[in-house]
């Protein structure tokens, strides 16, 4: 065990102070000079194409200083791949969803812009349109984008071994059909954007981002001016959960509108508008057949998995995909057939969601469930046969370096007392468990990589420089105590400059979980990098040798005499007498195959290393409204090294919270045709205090060899593992096993009366 | 979200805010806890040109006694109910359903009065512009047809108040004023049970008191309320029962059962009962009735055949509840 | 219509001259600048607009200027005294009761509220009180666990 000062301690976040304080600026608080409201007019139909937008009388009116449509805007399309780019930031030809962005304008105040959209007349002629995946595929079913034939947006086809053979030789095979409507982040802060051009044509802009590069590329695009030009600044960010990656048309918007008016422009999306016209996750169905042998260990899978991804591509084939690499990552199959679809349909824009496709994986941990009733095997000895160890290759050819699944299992057992309990629960009590693995990272090419500088002041602080963006899960923090632990300073020695595009090298961003693998591997070399210049002027002043020296508590010390000290801040002010600067600069390029392609070569090595998560939830449920208590869950992660334990318990706290509580028992969104009739937390039922179980968080550490100080992924495993365990014991309790998501009390109760009724029969 | 445009009226007195109500009628609004009417300003179904505050008349706020009767002006807001001791020995169920309704900040504000007038709501009614745009008003909504029910003629918004079933439960009267006018009926002649237009109060009328009569000695009621919901906060109910079970000299039993969130009223159903009925066949012959006398259909966030079931068992649960409470007395 | 418009914020005294036709969340936003206090849904289910009035949480977002009136607000700028922090505030920072930061300004003004009037506030009723503030990161674990940390009650954590 090495003895850090700051690493493995569950020290105050560097951020929330200014969080409690209200001094922590979001988006929507920022206020420039001269600064517009802007606002946007959306389409009020599903399907229809635009014939003619007459902007005039809007225009007239007092008060309003910039209006734009889509002719204002250049015709480059958005799509996260070159193959997918299907979205135009405004369109001109035709919507394709109720909200899709149509024309905007910029005002003096909020009550002006409201009115001026109101002067706005578009004319348009309304198409026929589909709102799910049946409808969408049917032959004459009408065609969303011309470039996409029967509406197949994204086709994935994997196919590994010899599946024909491993059913051969399979003792049983089930096949078993799961779904699951979709659901939504439903982040704290709505979405807002603040851009502003000052007269040498820079561009200043301001909003929630989980990667501001990502925003700074696109918007260099569509405005034709270069990435230096455009500066994603650094603001409070309030969520993310695998949303706000990509470029928002409202990014592109606000920065024609700031252009057009010559002055800064806001715009903030009211709830509503966050839950339909930034991404929603996809409805799922998934069709899994699977065959064990007599000892219940999968020999085969053949999977299908259809999406809804409403409109347009966004992040199609990484969503089309992610469901099944984290289910081939969590267990072991050999042989293994997944076909996965990306439909459009005419819905708002679906997205990568935290708990991205609850109908796979829940269907993956309940059909082990199934099978193991079958074969006298409990789910936790399914889950110990069939799961993970390192070592391994991924059946698409990962290797899995460190992987704690089993000890993640066996220590969440042992907490929630699995083997006392399963089987001998009262009637509708119920255990279950689910486990999950996340990626840290994904092959990103060009953009893969993360920088750090660091920069000594001569009173021995440090500023940090990096890329690395912070959603709210402690990024900041994970950065400042990376860099004060290096290089043996107090966390208040550290100035931290991030997630500014203008100041801050590439970074890939956080929304695939590899942050802290990634950046945080980064900064540690930066530090390092600055570290080694430090002992060696230190070494040449102590006449020891550099390996023989260490730094902490602000002091470089002699390590088998450590009252032979001296100051950093003297180091760097030697250093400067000598002329030199004092720095550090530090990359990583985390080891993945940069040939792996989602669609065309789903082959080789997908991320350097893998989060492993196993959750075990218990439950109670009252047989006459089918409302399901939660008692306990137990969540076990193996997240490599916990640089901060207090953040990772946070992690699988909320993520028990969203995953568990929210995305298997109330979460789902209700349409009415193309519309959300539940955009707000009132009928979409985002948990809440009351009612929350208590969590047991069980830490695993593996220390990976890549990962800095072993660290690993930490905020989606058990978000993912936990709706698994709720639905596994959900069901467990109720002695049926339902396929379709959530487990709304509605569901269960008609599970209950239908089975009932099944004994009287 | 913005509100519409509006004036607002802040009158010092009854009598200058009845003139003025009486003055603007159909185009004025009350505004008290402004918890309800906020809302639906800002999503744009209600677009009063004029605003009435309460705040500064006197004499609409507070908890007294009057006789045998317990007042509340319609100014107070619940978490007084909630804290007065007075409304907690008298009238605990009219606590406990203050406690339930949405959250402790909303209570903090919302009022006794707004809270009994709440529209009823629909999820294809309560939604804003957006959702509005390009479709054909529904019959909520000033237009000829329902979202809810392909076809529907009438309205079926559902009225979701916690409090209303359980102050019927307690046979609670309320006041009704206007200009040079008052009137004073049991709660339950407020509804019309018609979604377009839930209430028979006028526009110039104010409902000004509630008076809850407080039993005496001899025939107590004891009154219980259950809600449904499936977090146990914020929600509306999706099904609600208050129950009030009174046992007469005689050994007769008297069981009143008001059923909420049932369409676009409270649904009052009384039995009687001689005590050597069973428990089984009283609950037996209660639940047929709330069977025959409940309607639910797809126009919450639950679906209506659900809601239907979970009445019986609110119900049923209230009354046990009221039973259990009334032994407990006995022995005591 | 404007109007000018007295409020005592955070114990000073501020004259607005304002449409009447406004949210107290929006005049402290927009017009004092006091963006502390945040915009979540604007229809009173999340909570994230929070004040105190009169020492009582309630939803800033659905407060009529006008009706804000001659009432003492609270905002969770006017917590911190003479550059120290209140001890919720430590409490909640301590705790880790904080992560994307959005609602926790609503979040520890109704903790603050609460063990003012309870100070030995259980878990229950700490739950309770929080019912009306959504938080989509911690699963209020740690909200609560801070708000304990406060309270008097026997057999706190």
């Amino acid at each position: 065990m090495v003895d850090y000062a700051l690493i493995g301690k569950g020290i105050r976040r560097v951020d929330t102070t200014a969080k409690a304080t209200g001094e922590a600026l979001f988006s929507a608080d920022l206020k420039l000079p001269r600064m517009l409201v802007g606002k946007i007019l959306r389409s009020p139909y599903a399907h229809a194409r635009i014939v003619h937008i007459d902007t005039s009388k809007a225009e007239r009116l007092p008060g309003v200083k910039a209006v734009i449509t889509g002719k204002d805007v250049p015709d480059e399309r958005w799509g996260v791949f070159r193959y997918t780019q299907d979205q135009r930031f405004l369109p001109v030809d035709k919507v394709r969803y109720v909200g899709e962005e149509v024309a905007a304008v910029a005002a003096v105040d909020e009550d002006t812009a409201i009115e001026a959209l109101k002067l706005i007349d578009v004319e348009y002629e309304e198409l026929p349109a589909v709102f799910d995946i049946e409808s969408a595929l049917k032959p004459d079913a009408p065609l969303i984008h011309d470039a996409y034939p029967g509406n197949i947006n994204i086709s994935v086809d994997i196919n590994v071994g010899d599946v024909e053979k491993g059913f051969l030789e399979s003792f049983y095979i089930r096949e078993d059909a799961f779904e699951a409507p979709e659901d939504s982040y439903f982040q704290g802060e709505p979405y807002a954007v603040v851009a502003h051009f000052d007269s040498s044509g820079n561009l200043e802009i301001w909003m929630p981002n989980a990667g501001p590069h990502l925003k700074a590329k696109p918007l260099s695009n569509v405005l034709k001016i270069p990435l230096n030009k455009v500066r994603v600044r650094k603001i409070t960010i309030g969520g993310a959960f695998g949303g706000r990656s990509e470029i928002s048309p409202a990014d592109v918007i606000c920065a024609f509108l700031a252009k057009k008016s010559a002055r800064p422009v806001k715009i903030v999306y009211s709830r509503e508008e966050n839950s339909i016209a930034t991404r929603q996750a996809h409805s799922m169905k998934a069709t899994i057949k699977t065959g064990v042998d007599r000892e219940g260990r999968v020999l085969a899978r053949d999977i299908t998995c259809y999406m809804d991804g409403g409109a347009y591509s966004s992040t199609g084939p990484i969503a089309v995909s992610v469901p099944f690499l984290c289910m081939e990552q969590a267990y072991r199959m050999d042989n293994v057939r997944y076909r996965g679809y990306r439909i459009f349909t005419n819905k708002p824009i679906r997205g990568m969601f935290r708990v991205h496709g609850r109908a796979f994986a829940c269907g993956i941990d309940l059909q082990l469930d199934l099978i193991g009733k079958e074969l006298g095997f409990d789910p936790l000895e399914m889950r110990l046969k069939n799961a993970r160890r390192p070592g391994d290759y991924t059946p698409t050819k990962s290797k899995v370096v460190s992987c704690g699944m089993v000890e993640a299992i066996e220590r969440a057992a042992e907490k929630a007392r699995w083997r006392e309990k399963w089987d001998r629960l009262p009637p509708y009590h119920g255990i279950g468990i689910g486990c999950n693995s996340v990626q840290t990272g994904f092959p990103m090419g060009i953009r893969g990589g993360s920088q750090a500088f660091i920069k000594f002041n001569e009173d021995g602080g440090v500023t940090v420089i990096t890329g690395i963006v912070d959603n709210g899960q402690g990024n900041d923090n994970m950065i400042v105590q990376i860099a004060a632990e290096e290089l043996g300073l107090k966390v208040e020695d550290i100035q931290l400059i991030n997630a500014d595009t203008e100041v801050t090298p590439s970074d890939p961003g956080s929304y695939s979980m590899c942050e802290t693998f990634v950046g945080g591997n980064a900064v540690r070399l930066a530090a390092q990098d600055a570290k080694r210049k430090l002992l060696k002027i230190a070494s040449e002043a102590m006449k020891v040798e550099p390996e023989r020296l260490a730094m902490r508590d602000r002091k470089i010390y002699v390590i088998d005499r450590p009252q032979e000290a001296i100051s950093i801040s003297r180091v760097v002010r030697m250093a400067l007498s000598r002329r030199e600067n004092i720095s550090g600069e530090g990359s990583y390029w985390p080891k993945v195959d940069s040939n792996r392609e989602w669609v065309t070569n789903p082959f080789g090595q997908l991320s350097e290393t893998f989060s492993f998560g196993a959750v075990i939830a218990e439950v109670k449920i009252d047989p006459e409204t089918g409302k399901v208590d939660v008692l306990e869950v137990t969540a076990a992660q193996d997240v490599g090294y916990a640089i901060n334990p207090k953040v990772i318990e946070g992690q699988f706290e909320g993520g028990v919270a969203m995953g568990g509580q929210g995305g298997m028992l109330s979460e789902k969104v209700l349409w009415y045709g193309g519309r959300v009739l539940n955009p707000d937390q009132l009928d979409y039922m985002v948990p809440i205090a009351p009612g929350m179980p208590k969590i047991n968080d069980i830490i695993v550490e593996t220390n990976d060899p890549g990962g800095p100080y072993g660290a690993k992924e930490a905020g989606m495993s058990v978000a993912m593992s936990a709706a698994q365990a709720y639905a596994s014991a959900i069901c467990n309790a109720l002695g049926v096993y339902i396929h379709e998501f959530p487990l709304t009390p509605d569901k269960i109760l008609k599970a209950i009366k239908e089975k009932e009724e099944g004994k009287n029969r | 979200m913005r509100l519409p445009p509006f004036e607002i009226f802040e009158p010092k007195t009854k009598g200058g805010g009845f003139n003025l109500l009486n003055r603007y009628k159909g185009d004025i609004k009350v505004i008290s806890g402004g918890t309800e009417l906020v809302v639906l300003m800002k999503d744009g179904l209600l677009r009063p040109r004029y605003l009435m505050s309460l705040k500064n008349i006197k004499g609409l706020k507070g908890i007294r006694r009057k006789g045998r009767s317990l007042i509340i002006g319609c100014a107070t807001p619940l978490e007084e109910i909630i804290k007065s001791r007075e409304v907690k020995s008298l009238f605990p169920a009219l606590v406990d359903a203050c406690i339930l309704v949405a959250a402790p900040p909303i209570q903090n504000r919302a009022t006794i009065g707004g809270n009994i007038l709440q529209d009823t709501r629909c999820i294809y009614y309560n939604q804003t512009e957006i959702f509005r745009n390009g479709l054909e008003p529904c019959l909520k909504g000033g237009g000829n047809l329902c979202r809810a029910i392909k076809g529907g003629k009438r309205c079926f918004s559902v009225y979701q108040s916690d409090i209303a079933p359980v102050l019927i439960a307690y046979d609670a009267k309320v006041k009704i004023e206007s200009k040079g006018e008052s009137k004073s009926m049991p709660i339950m002649e407020l509804f019309t049970d018609k979604g377009e237009k839930p209430f028979t109060l006028e526009g110039d009328e104010l409902l000004t008191e509630i008076e809850i009569p407080i039993p005496g000695n001899g025939g107590k009621g004891i009154v219980t309320y259950k809600k449904f919901r499936v977090r146990d906060g914020i929600e509306y109910p999706f099904a609600s029962a208050a129950a009030m079970v009174s046992i007469n000299g005689g050994g007769q039993e008297n069981v009143v059962l008001v059923i909420g969130a049932c369409g676009a009223s409270p649904k009052r159903l009384s039995f009687s009962f001689s005590e050597g009925d069973t428990i089984e066949a009283k609950m037996g012959e209660i639940l047929d009735g709330v069977d025959k006398k409940t309607v639910a259909i797809d126009n919450l966030a639950l679906p209506g055949e659900y809601r239907k079931e979970m009445f019986k068992i609110m119900a049923k649960r209230a009354i046990k509840d009221a039973y259990d409470l009334i032994r407990k007395e006995k022995t005591l | 219509m404007k109007r000018n418009v007295i409020l005592r914020i955070n114990n000073e005294e501020y004259t607005v001259l304002t449409k009447t036709n406004r949210t107290l969340l929006e005049v402290l936003r927009e017009d004092l600048h006091l963006t502390g206090t945040k915009e979540g849904c604007g229809e009173g289910v999340c909570g994230s607009c929070t004040v105190l009035l009169d020492g009582r949480p309630v939803r800033s977002c659905l407060l009529l200027v006008t009706e804000a009136e001659g009432r003492e607000i609270k905002t969770i700028e006017g917590l911190a005294k003479e550059g120290r922090l209140d001890p919720i505030q430590e409490a909640f920072i301590e705790h880790h009761a904080i992560q994307c930061g959005f609602c926790s300004p609503g979040m520890i003004l109704t903790g603050y509220a609460l063990l003012k009037e309870n100070p030995r506030a259980t878990e229950e009723e700490i739950r309770f009180a929080i019912s009306g503030n959504i938080c989509r990161c911690t699963g209020y674990v740690k909200i609560v666990e801070a708000i304990r940390s406060l309270s008097t009650s026997e057999g706190r954590r």
